[in-house]
């Protein structure tokens, strides 16, 4: 009985194979896993009655957000010392944008601010093409965070509620900051 | 040849073909169309100039090069044991491995640092009691001289014994006992019926010793026994720069 051996080449395509179908079995099982055990977290849907900080605002109104914010802090460290709020002449007084009349304030609606029943900061806007009006609300906790709404209409006018469902009602938009996914990976839909 | 022809129909090894055989590596054509065959039982020598492809053509029968063409080798028994015996082996001189080792670590799968395994040993011992290396087992391989690694190498292409063996210039580090070793080997495989490929740069023992012998420089100039190959115009037109073929001389 004889045998005949052909003497196969090397590296004539079916090592080439055999690793490329041994990287698609680690990439299938890889995936696979992926498939199975994967969450998605950057899934967090804004609900109807909010606006994203992010994406939802114009250049003016995120200046203002911003300031709104910064302001904020500075106004919940001296309610430590104080109980009261800060009269929104001091925070113009003090420089404080967006409270001080200058001229990014011009520029960005020119927003007249009062203070309403000793918990919210209302900046009603002069230009609402360039920006709407904004409320700060003033939560009652220390360490609370700053909860603010905008309203792009003309209307806008003192709200009598400061229920969310009254807001809600009256026409204002919650404005919502989740760090969820980095810019560069936003897509609009 | 009344002896050798009952000894030649046992023959145990393979028979070797070689069909258009071509092998380019990069751009270099290393072997051109190369077509031979070495016969069952036979001692086929391989000659021919440096760099005309010698070594290339054994590393391509045993496997290890991207070659064009058909390659086969018919077994007549159930045994497929190829022996291979390099040129030389490169190592660090001063490793401290003995000839026991290596051969511990060519011959076994247990691990040489644990001694020579009861299966294989008396094999071992057969193998270098025939190249005469017995009683320089315990010596470092870099304390050999040439001729006695050379022996040792050929000792390790004994285990287990091959159907097929492939020696790659095994003269040329021998020395002259060593060469009568050599020869004694090259008896009992033509007696034992092992095809025996054989790399030689010394003609006169290709002469004496071989039943065929191929000429090869980048392809084959001629194949044919010893004593019609071997004639000066051959050997002169197989040595030259601008070798040519038997068919375009």
């Amino acid at each position: 009985m004889s045998r005949v051996q052909v003497v196969r080449p090397a590296g004539a395509g079916h090592e080439t194979l055999y690793v490329l179908l041994v990287s698609l079995l680690i990439l299938a099982v890889a995936a696979g896993i992926v498939a199975l055990r994967g969450e998605r977290l950057d899934e967090v849907s804004i609900e109807a009655h909010q606006l994203d900080a992010r994406r939802d605002l114009n250049a003016a109104e995120q200046g203002v957000y911003a300031d709104l914010r910064v302001a904020f802090d500075e106004i919940q460290a001296r309610r430590e010392e104080e109980p009261q709020l800060l009269a929104v002449e001091v925070l113009a007084e003090e420089g404080f944008p967006p409270f001080v009349l200058d001229a990014s304030s011009a520029s960005r609606g020119q927003h007249q601010w009062q203070l309403l029943q000793e918990r919210a900061y209302l900046g009603l806007s002069q230009a609402n093409a360039v920006a709407g009006s904004f409320l700060l609300l003033v939560p009652e906790a220390l360490d609370g965070a700053a909860d603010v709404w905008l309203q792009r209409s003309p209307s806008a006018a003192v709200p009598a509620d400061f229920s969310q469902a009254a807001l809600i009602a009256a026409g204002w938009q919650q404005i919502a900051a989740h760090y969820d996914a980095g810019v560069t990976r936003q897509h609009r839909h | 040849m009344t002896v050798a022809q009952p000894l030649l129909n046992r023959a145990c090894g393979p028979d070797i073909a070689f069909a258009e055989v071509d092998l380019t590596l990069g751009r270099t054509r290393i072997l051109d169309k190369v077509s031979f065959n070495v016969a069952a039982g036979s001692v086929h020598a391989l000659v021919g100039p440096n760099g005309g492809g010698k070594s290339s053509l054994i590393k391509t029968l045993l496997g290890q090069m991207p070659h064009q063409g058909q390659l086969t080798l018919t077994w007549p028994g159930d045994e497929q044991i190829i022996g291979y015996v390099p040129q030389a082996l490169e190592f660090d001189r001063g490793l401290p491995m003995t000839v026991d080792d290596f051969m511990a670590a060519m011959c076994q799968r247990r691990p040489a640092f644990l001694g020579l395994s009861r299966k294989v040993a008396p094999a071992i011992d057969a193998a270098l009691q025939r190249v005469g290396m017995l009683d320089k087992r315990k010596r470092r391989m870099g304390a050999l001289s040439g001729g006695e690694r050379q022996r040792v190498l050929l000792a390790q292409g004994l285990i287990p014994a091959p159907q097929l063996l492939v020696l790659d210039e095994p003269m040329s580090a021998l020395d002259e006992a060593g060469i009568q070793v050599f020869e004694r080997l090259l008896h009992d495989w033509r007696a034992a019926g092992t095809t025996v490929l054989w790399i030689e740069h010394d003609l006169q023992a290709v002469a004496r010793l071989a039943d065929r012998v191929t000429g090869l420089s980048r392809r084959v100039l001629f194949d044919a026994p010893p004593t019609q190959a071997l004639t000066p115009e051959r050997l002169l037109s197989l040595f030259s720069i601008h070798p040519r073929s038997e068919s375009t001389a």
